[in-house]
């Protein structure tokens, strides 16, 4: 998935790492994307987003509030914290199952245990049941994929973070749950993720007056620019 | 990463042991997972070891069958129709 990823936009997804795991989300979804896209300084996606009033801050206030009104999962649904609750660590049991068995065979009891129709969906799968030892559930992978479709539109042999923001709002296009299987979309509810309704980049980006459209065109105008 | 402080924890434990079943049910969820991870761990390295699905299911305290159902079947996953 991130084979065509240049260097600042693997920083992006390093960065929207960071922001799940500031919100303790257990998920990496485009909302955490676009914050990453957000701190991109030079050149780039951060000053576009900056101009329309989607700095990192104002998106991390916007985030807050929309944790607050139920549409993203709040903190409590953490899985490694719900475990700890119940006096179990999460870190010390995969430190524990890796070194007696090794990471490979972990990763072999992961897919295993995922069972289902991953080979069937392969663009737009996320992840099977969800267990705590397989890390974070990679929601924005549709929006990766659309990205990695937007550089090569455009020609490129590289997939940047403006070519990421493209995939970014292309995926905010779609209500929340598009093209995904019942399995997956169970997933979703159980991370306490919206299953229909508008996508929360777009409640983001619209709540800051301005629009998915206006900000494609502002990322393409610079892509245009630049070469 | 910023864990919860020590008071989070503590919260946290007093709210899974609580009685609001929406904190309560994904804390089951969540350990569910783990567990069949675990199992599948457990599994794979009993067989490679030589382990009879017998003797797998007597230490799991399940069927032979329903241990042969869940676990045999190559390395891929299985795919269901």
């Amino acid at each position: 998935m991130f084979e065509r990823f240049s260097d600042p936009a693997c920083m992006v997804c390093d960065l929207a790492y960071e922001e799940a795991e500031r919100l303790r989300h257990d998920y990496l979804g485009p909302e955490h994307v676009l914050v990453g896209l957000a701190q991109v300084s030079d050149g780039g996606t951060g000053p576009i987003l900056r101009a329309s009033g989607l700095g990192t801050d104002a998106l991390r206030a916007r985030l807050d509030l929309l944790v607050a009104q139920g549409i993203l999962p709040g903190p409590w649904r953490n899985q490694s914290d719900l475990l700890r609750g119940l006096g179990i660590d999460l870190g010390e049991v995969r430190e524990a199952m890796e070194s007696t068995f090794g990471p490979d065979a972990l990763c072999a009891a992961l897919r295993r245990t995922r069972h289902g129709s991953w080979l069937r969906e392969l663009p737009f799968v996320t992840f099977g049941p969800p267990s705590p030892l397989a890390g974070k559930a990679v929601v924005a992978k549709r929006a990766f994929w659309l990205a990695d479709q937007e550089a090569a539109k455009l020609g490129e042999h590289q997939t940047r973070p403006e070519h990421l923001m493209l995939g970014v709002l292309r995926d905010a296009e779609d209500p929340a749950g598009t093209g995904l299987s019942r399995r997956t979309r169970r997933g979703y509810a159980y991370l306490g993720l919206p299953e229909h309704g508008p996508s929360p980049v777009r409640r983001l980006i619209e709540a800051a007056g301005t629009s998915l459209a206006d900000l494609r065109n502002t990322v393409l105008a610079s892509l245009h620019a630049a070469t | 990463m910023s864990g919860p402080g020590s008071d989070e924890v503590t919260a946290l434990a007093v709210a899974t042991t609580s009685q609001d079943p929406e904190v309560g049910l994904s804390a089951v969820a969540a350990l569910r997972g783990l567990v069949e991870v675990l199992e599948a761990l457990q599994v794979e390295n009993a067989r490679a070891k030589g382990w009879t699905w017998k003797a797998i299911a007597e230490r799991l305290a399940v069927s032979k069958q329903a241990v042969h159902q869940k676990y045999a079947g190559g390395r891929l996953p299985r795919i269901r129709r």
